[in-house]
């Protein structure tokens, strides 16, 4: 089960929210060294 | 992109890193500020983050623990570091744990707690979680290159949180609403007087009519309710509900969106969002907030030379 589903089914909105905003959201600058951390399809 | 292994780290690179493992070391990005304040961040980032090192369970080791927030200086901006072990950002420890949920938002709980305690002090651009870099040098060229665009940014946000909105719908409530509608009424009535093939035909026309006009009413309800608290908010994005909870709930995420809201008409704002959440039958709202301007730190096309 995807992260985002489980969240959805807790239905734990801040917690969703939450991990929606930092792994989606956030700016994004060249030159990090990391590969995406969450690869979870964010539904 | 690759992970930076020291086995792998270029000469010249390791010599601009004087400490003896900087090659087993990186720098995490927490976000991006105005210059200036930096005193105010280093004595008060320290407190703040201890106390919250202590309280979490870190699933990924505890390594990183005792390494202070750093401030960088770039040009105008300023951007919030911290210096990490790579190897819990390398490939294989990101892999490990990506479908782990408990890890994952526990990354994100220390990720935000950070960036919350800034942002009650000053604007933040925060940065994606896990944004991490080889050497400091490469956070100040990072933020050079889009160094106006940056600060164009934070004067957007100044003063303001972001607040998360959710609105559900008993899609079933609705498919009842809309049985109302003249296309669908006329329908019925024929079916009512057709004989049993002509009335199967008519059956499926009515059914794909009724799904279609409660598809337009909920995007219609969700459109409104977004219009509606966008009027009261500095900007207003929409994200992409989760249209697979329809399979868990009877209720259906209809809208998902963030809102750019001055600290100054905050309570304005939340009356409209209470005066959602108490709803009305078949639809309601859930919300969360003030977050630091996540999904308002977004940079446009431009680039700085």
């Amino acid at each position: 089960m995807s992260m985002s589903k489980a969240l959805v089914e807790a239905r734990d909105v801040t917690l969703l929210d939450l991990v929606d905003r930092a792994v989606d959201h956030g700016v994004i600058l060249t030159g990090d060294i990391t590969i995406s951390v969450v690869d979870v399809d964010l539904i | 992109m690759t992970e930076v292994r020291e086995d792998t780290l270029p000469q010249a690179q390791a010599a601009t890193q004087p400490a003896p493992a900087a090659a087993d070391w990186g720098w995490y990005l927490y976000g991006i500020t105005r210059r200036g304040a930096v005193g105010t961040i280093r004595s008060e980032r320290g407190d703040v983050d201890r106390g919250a090192a202590e309280s979490a369970t870190d699933p990924g080791g505890d390594e990183d623990e005792g390494e202070p927030l750093q401030v960088l200086d770039c040009g105008a901006l300023a951007a919030i570091v911290r210096r990490v072990p790579l190897a819990q950002f390398s490939e294989e420890a990101l892999r490990a744990h990506g479908d782990d949920t408990a890890w994952i938002a526990e990354m994100a709980r220390r990720h935000n707690q950070v960036i919350v305690a800034i942002h009650e002090e000053q604007a933040i651009l925060p940065a994606k979680l896990g944004s991490v870099y080889a050497r400091a040098e490469d956070v100040q060229a990072a933020v050079a290159g889009v160094h106006e665009a940056l600060r164009a940014q934070l004067e957007r946000v100044e003063g303001c949180d972001e607040w998360a909105v959710h609105m559900y719908a008993d899609r079933a409530a609705i498919e009842q609403r809309v049985a109302a509608h003249p296309t669908i009424q006329a329908l019925q009535q024929e079916i009512a007087a057709a004989g049993p093939g002509r009335a199967y035909l008519l059956q499926r026309k009515l059914d794909e009519e009724r799904a279609a006009a409660t598809d337009q009413a909920l995007r219609e309800m969700a459109q409104a309710e977004y219009e509606h608290l966008a009027r009261g908010a500095a900007a207003g994005q929409l994200t992409q509900p989760a249209r697979s909870a329809s399979e868990t709930h009877d209720e259906i995420e209809v809208l998902r969106a963030a809102f750019l809201v001055p600290r100054a008409s905050a309570d304005t704002f939340l009356a409209e969002l209470r005066s959602c959440v108490e709803g009305r039958e078949g639809v309601h709202c859930e919300y969360s907030g003030p977050w630091p301007p996540y999904s308002f730190a977004v940079l446009t096309e431009e680039k700085a030379p």
